[in-house]
């Protein structure tokens, strides 16, 4: 009995101080980390914060209703809707455990007889409503074939914490006998500081320490949305286009990131996610590289295989914003792509998609990038490739002929487009209507092999010469040389398979 | 009532909004029905330098998910057209190549089989359509607009894969533009690449090969020029303008889109076509229309 006595004590007595206190020091980590993003070696402020801005009103709608959601899926609108709005209605019915809310009770024209059937009632239904929304938002990662690897530990986590403190309270409603005169005395007691005995349910025990589970759990995981969220989305209506302080932007950078609840609505909507299924890289979801930029900025030390990866999800963006436009948290996700894409071009690992039209964007930005090297970037990958084409180096000797790489040869048909660069007779039609080639005096100082060459270079399985030239990287896939070729030569297909070609052998030689 | 689901892409919706309003506008008066598949993803063109696998599944998926509809496409952008025909060639020629993309399409309940067509704008206009209605439907004429008509690459070669119009000599685009009253004009580099598939690889390049159309054009007499694709449409919008500011270039061609040109002798809302939308002012180009 004494035992007993003791863990009641423990949990609903002594616990409670330690919970708030830890629930404060959370918080006050959290402000500290977001003020301290623009000090991070990532260096999140760079870019300024742009997109259409949104009135106070607009950002109080978006905060109340979720009005991204639906387009998205409305069964999932109306989960995560129903679950926060029985949340907010019973926190509220929780107040009574300290003071009567009587206001409410005049409001509602409820006489003071009934307020105890009135409140059970409410209380049991939208308990019931939050169950069910739980479950449903439990279903929906587990039973979604593309959302199940994609969510983690916390996920399920939070939903299930929330869901037992759910389950707890519905079971003491049904078979506690609650005297609210009791609690309301001992939790007055409780904020008085003045220990007394609890009441001694342990069904009340359980789900008071499930509630300060939760409390402590907060501001660590994701959960701190909740704080998060609604001032990421309020914050906005601050921010000016393209003028705000950099520093506020950054704050505001290390709120939206606390805000992202994982909901995964970004990545299912994601233009490139298809890439997944060929390139297991999970960066390539933007909900996974807020994870990983996450991680980044509370300091964790990711390696050079890691930074590669996330380099290589952020860049792998047609810059669409979809992600952004989806978002229920107001998470500028385009934004923080550009930084974080621009910041981790910078630390020095070759990206050989800067080589590809995802680099359009890029290139409409230039103006907001020059405060770093725009170029460096796009001349450290064709060096990345140069680097691994011995022959190119060698200029002014003669080139052996022998031996000739065969598996080159025969490697050539990857796509099955691209076979037939063996039946050129060296016309030279190819490099005569070329644009990029009549751009240039002396194009081969530029360019390397001109288009006929890299035909006869595939063709004679030289492939640091096919590999090594500019000309492929300043091809401009206009297709000229291939609806002229008198041989009916795929040259502009060759030239992709080239590209491919090239990529795939430097990746697989420096790994 | 014809009926497509529009492919919009990804460029349009984020950067160049007014040409997806107008295009729905225009369409939308000539009774065109357009469906939105928001499952769409892109269409793999920025992926085919490096990534070929992810290119043809991008584009399987896409072409997969309208035929689960029974819609043919309507794409606004030369280079989606250009890349969804290719992988629908590559698809028909290689049966293994087919057989690898359903094995993956399979896991999200798609199947590519080949049935469904894939137009571009342009074409759906002339061919579907057909000028005549076009015409019915035009409340205003141009009177003296000389324009450059700019086809746009992906759209006419491979002419193996495309089969858009003839790749040489081709004439849909320069009809369409000559039946809003407009003089499309002759001009030598009327077929080459505007520049936009090196923005951002090789600046300087891709720089030099619109600064050269742009004169060309200048010197044929146009004063507009008239595109029916987003990269090519930024490109003479957004890097033309950078052009102006660090180039050796002083009158720019200002590029109008296709839509909003149409749109205009449709008397449609200059809201509604985006014309101050553009970087490179339009203004002046309305007062070339009379009843």
């Amino acid at each position: 009995m004494a035992d007993n006595l003791f863990l009641a004590r423990l949990i609903a007595v002594y616990l409670p101080y330690l919970s708030i206190l830890l629930l404060i020091i959370g918080f006050l980590y959290r402000l500290f980390r977001w003020v301290r993003v623009k000090n991070i070696s990532i260096g999140l402020s760079a870019f300024p914060f742009r997109r259409e801005t949104r009135t106070f009103l607009q950002r109080v709608r978006d905060i109340l209703f979720f009005p991204t959601l639906p387009a998205v899926s409305i069964p999932l609108w109306l989960a995560s809707w129903m679950m926060h709005l029985s949340l907010a209605l019973m926190l509220v019915g929780h107040l009574r455990l300290i003071s009567e809310i009587t206001p409410l009770w005049t409001l509602l024209r409820v006489g003071a007889s009934h307020i105890d059937q009135v409140s059970h009632w409410t209380g049991s239904t939208f308990g019931v409503i939050f169950i069910v929304a739980a479950c449903a938002l439990l279903f929906r990662r587990l039973s979604k074939k593309n959302l199940r690897p994609l969510s983690i530990f916390g996920d399920y986590f939070a939903l299930s914490l929330l869901l037992a403190i759910g389950l707890s309270g519905m079971a003491m409603r049904f078979w506690s006998d609650v005297n609210i005169k009791t609690y309301r005395a001992f939790f007055l007691s409780l904020l008085q500081l003045r220990a007394v005995v609890p009441p001694a349910d342990p069904l009340f025990l359980m789900h008071f320490l499930l509630a300060q589970v939760l409390l402590i759990y907060l501001p660590l995981g994701k959960l701190v949305h909740f704080f998060a969220s609604p001032l990421t989305l309020l914050v906005d209506v601050a921010m000016k286009n393209g003028k705000s302080n950099p520093t506020h932007i950054a704050i505001r950078q290390g709120m939206e990131l606390d805000a992202c609840m994982h909901c995964l609505t970004c990545s299912l909507r994601c233009s490139v996610a298809v890439a997944f299924h060929e390139i297991p890289n999970i960066n390539i979801f933007p909900s996974e590289k807020i994870a990983a930029i996450k991680a980044l900025i509370s300091g964790k030390k990711l390696s050079s295989q890691e930074l590669r990866h996330l380099q290589e999800g952020v860049y792998l963006c047609t810059n669409c914003y979809r992600c952004t436009v989806v978002c229920p948290v107001g998470i500028n996700l385009q934004d923080l792509w550009f930084n974080v894409r621009e910041a981790l071009l910078q630390k020095g690992y070759p990206e050989f998609l800067v080589l590809s039209p995802l680099s359009f964007y890029r290139g409409l930005m230039r103006e907001e990038t020059v405060l770093r090297d725009y170029q460096k970037p796009l001349i450290r990958a064709r060096e990345a490739i140069f680097n691994q084409c011995d022959l190119m180096k060698a200029k002014d000797k003669v080139l052996p002929l022998t031996p000739t790489d065969k598996k080159f040869q025969s490697g050539l048909n990857l796509s099955a487009q691209a076979k037939n660069f063996s039946v050129c007779f060296g016309c030279q039609t190819c490099t005569a209507v070329c644009p990029v080639v009549a751009n240039y005096e002396n194009p081969q100082e530029t360019l390397g092999l001109l288009p006929h060459q890299i035909m006869h270079a595939t063709g004679l399985g030289l492939r640091d010469l096919a590999f090594g030239s500019n000309m492929l990287w300043d091809c401009l896939t206009c297709y000229q040389c291939q609806e002229q070729c008198p041989q009916g030569v795929a040259v502009t297909d060759v030239l992709y398979e080239l590209k491919n070609l090239a990529v795939q052998y430097v990746r697989e030689k420096r790994p | 009532m014809t009926e497509f689901a529009l492919f919009t892409g990804c460029q349009i919706p984020a950067r160049l909004n007014q040409y997806e309003s107008s295009a729905r506008a225009v369409l939308g008066r000539l009774g065109v029905g357009l469906v939105d598949l928001r499952e769409f993803n892109c269409c793999g063109y920025p992926l085919r330098n490096i990534e070929f696998r992810v290119f043809l599944l991008s584009s399987a998926r896409n072409l997969a998910l309208a035929e689960k509809r029974n819609l043919n496409v309507l794409t606004l952008c030369q280079c989606c057209y250009g890349t969804l025909k290719k992988a629908d060639y590559l698809l028909k020629e290689h049966p293994s190549l087919k057989e690898e993309v359903n094995k993956t399409l399979q896991k999200e309940g798609l199947k590519y089989e080949g049935k469904l067509e894939i137009k571009h704008l342009l074409s759906v206009l002339y061919q579907d359509i057909g000028i005549d209605r076009i015409k019915e439907k035009m409340v205003k004429n141009y009177r003296g607009l000389r324009m450059a008509t700019h086809y746009g690459c992906h759209v006419l070669r491979p002419s193996q894969v495309v089969g858009f119009d003839h790749a040489v000599a081709p004439s849909l685009f320069d009809q369409l533009v000559e039946a809003t009253g407009a003089e499309s004009m002759d001009w030598s580099m009327k077929l080459e690449c505007c520049g936009a598939p090196l923005w951002g690889i090789n600046d300087g390049l891709s720089m030099d090969l619109t600064l050269k159309k742009v004169v060309n054009g200048r010197e044929s007499g146009a004063e507009y020029i008239c595109t029916a694709c987003p990269y090519c449409h930024l490109q003479f919008d957004k890097v033309q303008k950078m052009i102006l500011s660090q180039r050796n270039l002083n009158h720019p061609l200002p590029p109008i889109l296709y839509t909003q040109l149409l749109g205009l002798s449709m008397g449609i809302d200059e809201n509604l076509l985006g014309l101050n939308m553009n970087e490179i002012s339009l203004k002046g180009i309305e007062e070339l229309l009379s009843q």
